[in-house]
Formats: structure tokens, sequence, C-alpha cells
């Protein structure tokens, strides 16, 4: 038996919203069978089918705040799928490489060199090497918690979610460090004992950012501010 | 007497995991039971009972699946293992405040009734 077109038309007027294919479906198909089944229950009650309506209508909810509740659900339904989780770390990732290859542009342009002259050569240079490091981290690896807290705020684990991300992104940078080092040294990546042996001995670019303190400081830097991002969002969620 | 709609927002998720934990449960069953249950005190907007549900649902403290009644497709949710231990711990903060409510307005409350 076909639906009233009323029944429709306010069951898509509530999911106006609703941009998730399957997440649109599901909710429509709830929806419609319980606006019938409390159409028909008023209905066999002796409403008049015009009253049935109305009170049908009056105790499903208004519109707009409904509105609003399904844009919401459809949010948390979307973000707590792993299909949107993996989609989104490789956006996010996309997004910090280019924001570390700008960093490292903007640095060589503000006069940071290896170890050339004239400019600020960071090696010899503690100061200018700490920065350097510094600044190589915090501006990619803080866009990408700030991208990652924005996609992922809707999901119960976002802390988890957050950190993982960050620690992918973290260990894909070691492993783009790492392919630059073998061009460099003419070292095959899957000889990787030989390879890391020539990075550690230093002298080249990539040397700095390939030492256990560097890759210590900043594995430890991306599970704090997984959990700090994650835990401050948990916060502002419950004083909404 | 309905209760104010600010102070029953609360109480909806500990209701819905308390019923499903008695037996499943499609949307529109949980919508008679609860106003059945609480003499239409908890009563809510039938329509926003699913959203709350679907983000229940993506929590993991209730699962749902689909069968056919009557020739009509429903679907039907259940209470997971996270939602049973969800529940006894909501339940337990609901104790701490009812005493705590009882102990401050009780006097009131008994001269009321």
């Amino acid at each position: 038996m076909s639906s009233p077109k009323w029944m429709e038309d306010y069951v898509n007027d509530i999911l106006l919203d609703v941009d998730d294919a399957s997440y649109h479906r599901r909710a429509k198909a709830e929806l419609m069978n319980h606006v019938s089944e409390e159409y028909q229950v008023l209905v066999a009650r002796g409403y008049e089918p015009e009253e049935a309506r109305a009170k049908v209508l009056e105790r499903m909810g208004g519109v707009e705040s409904l509105r609003k509740d399904y844009r919401v659900a459809c949010l948390h339904v979307v973000s707590s799928r792993g299909r949107y989780y993996f989609r989104h770390v490789l956006i996010g990732c996309f997004l910090m490489a280019i924001v570390y290859v700008a960093s490292f542009c903007l640095l060589a342009g503000a006069g940071y060199t290896y170890d050339a002259r004239p400019g600020t050569p960071i090696i010899g240079n503690p100061k200018a090497l700490l920065l350097f490091g510094c600044v190589l981290f915090t501006v990619p690896f803080g866009a990408g918690t700030l991208y990652f807290r924005k996609v992922f705020k809707y999901r119960q684990d976002r802390s988890t979610a957050i950190t993982s991300a960050l620690l992918f992104a973290w260990a894909g940078e070691k492993a783009a460090i790492l392919g630059l080092s073998s061009l460099i040294y003419d070292v095959s990546i899957w000889r990787l004992p030989e390879l890391i042996t020539r990075i550690s001995a230093g002298g080249d670019q990539t040397a700095p950012w390939f030492t256990v303190k560097y890759i210590l400081a900043t594995m430890i830097g991306c599970v704090v501010l997984g959990l700090v991002s994650g835990f401050e969002r948990q916060r502002s969620g419950c004083r909404s | 007497m309905r209760v104010n709609k600010e102070l029953s927002k609360g109480t909806h998720e500990i209701i819905i995991l308390e019923l499903l934990s008695r037996k499943d449960m499609h949307g529109y069953e949980l919508v008679q039971e609860m106003e059945l249950l609480s003499d239409k005190a908890f009563s809510m907007s039938q329509g926003s009972l699913y959203p709350l549900l679907h983000v229940m649902e993506s929590k993991r403290y209730i699962d749902s699946y689909e069968e056919t009644v009557n020739g009509r497709k429903r679907r039907c949710y259940t209470l997971t293992d996270k939602g049973r231990s969800v529940l006894a711990e909501k339940k337990n903060q609901w104790k701490v405040l009812v005493n705590a409510m009882e102990r401050i307005l009780g006097r009131e409350l008994g001269e009321q009734s």
C-alpha cells in the first residue's frame, strides 16, 4: 500500500539536510513506518483522517527542530564508520604534507639554510636547529590536529581517533624522510639497517630529522596533541 | 503531569537503555512503552526518538536489525554489552541524584503528599 503524499512530504522535509544516502534511506523507512502506524492507530480509534493527520504531526514534532536532530544524528552515524575514518586520515595527511612543505619553504625563505652561507645555518647552531625542528613539527601537526578535531568531532572515541591519525601522519613523515635519504645516499629502502646507519652518520639534509631524540620527541608530541585536543572537545561537548 | 522538557532531556537515554534491557523493541513500541510506564510524564516528540537511537547505536550502546511483521519491514533495537554497562553506571548516578534530591526536598515533598 502506498503512503499518502502528506506523509512523504513531511518525512522528506525533515530529512532535507541529511546528505548521506544510506542514512537517508534508513531514517526515511523508520519515519514512514512510524508516521503511518500512528496514523492508522488514530483512525482506528475513530479520528477523522484530517484530525488524525494533525494529531500525528503534533506528536511527531516540529520540522525545524527534527531537521536539526537528524542532521546531527547523521554526522554521528557517518563519522563512526571506518570508511569515513580512513578517508579523513588520508585527506588530513595530504593536507599536513602540503603544510610541511610550505613550512620548509617559508623557513628557507626566512634565510635558514642547511650548512651553507649566507643565511642562518642550522647545523652547528643548536638554537636555529631547535627552532627549525619545532616549526617543522608544530605547524603541520598543529594544522593536522585542527583538521582531525573538526572531522572526528562526533566520534565517541575522539581522542583515540585523533591520536592514531596523527601517529599515522608521523609514521608517514618518517617513511618520507627514509625515502628521501634512500635517494640522497643511493641506498635501497629495502636495505633498512644500512640506510639508517648511513643517516645516523649525519652530514646531510635529512640527518637532523632522523635522530632518536627527534623521533621520540615528535612521537610524544603527537600523542599529547591527540589526547589534549580530544579531551578539550569532550569538555566543550558537555557544556553545550 | 508532563515533566518540564529541560528536566527530562537527560532521562531519555537511560529510559531507552532500561526498556531495551527488558526486550528488543522497535521505535514505535519504545515510544508507547515510555508513555505508558511513565504515565506520559516522560513523553518526547516522537520524531526525535530515532535520531537519539541512531546516536546511541553509533556509540555502540545499542544495535539494530530488520524484521518483517505483517508484511511490514521494521528495525528492532537491542541492547549491547556496552549499553548494559552504561545502563548500570547511569542507574548508579541516578540513585545518587535521587537520594540527594530527596534529602534536599524531602520535607517539602512530604508536606505536599
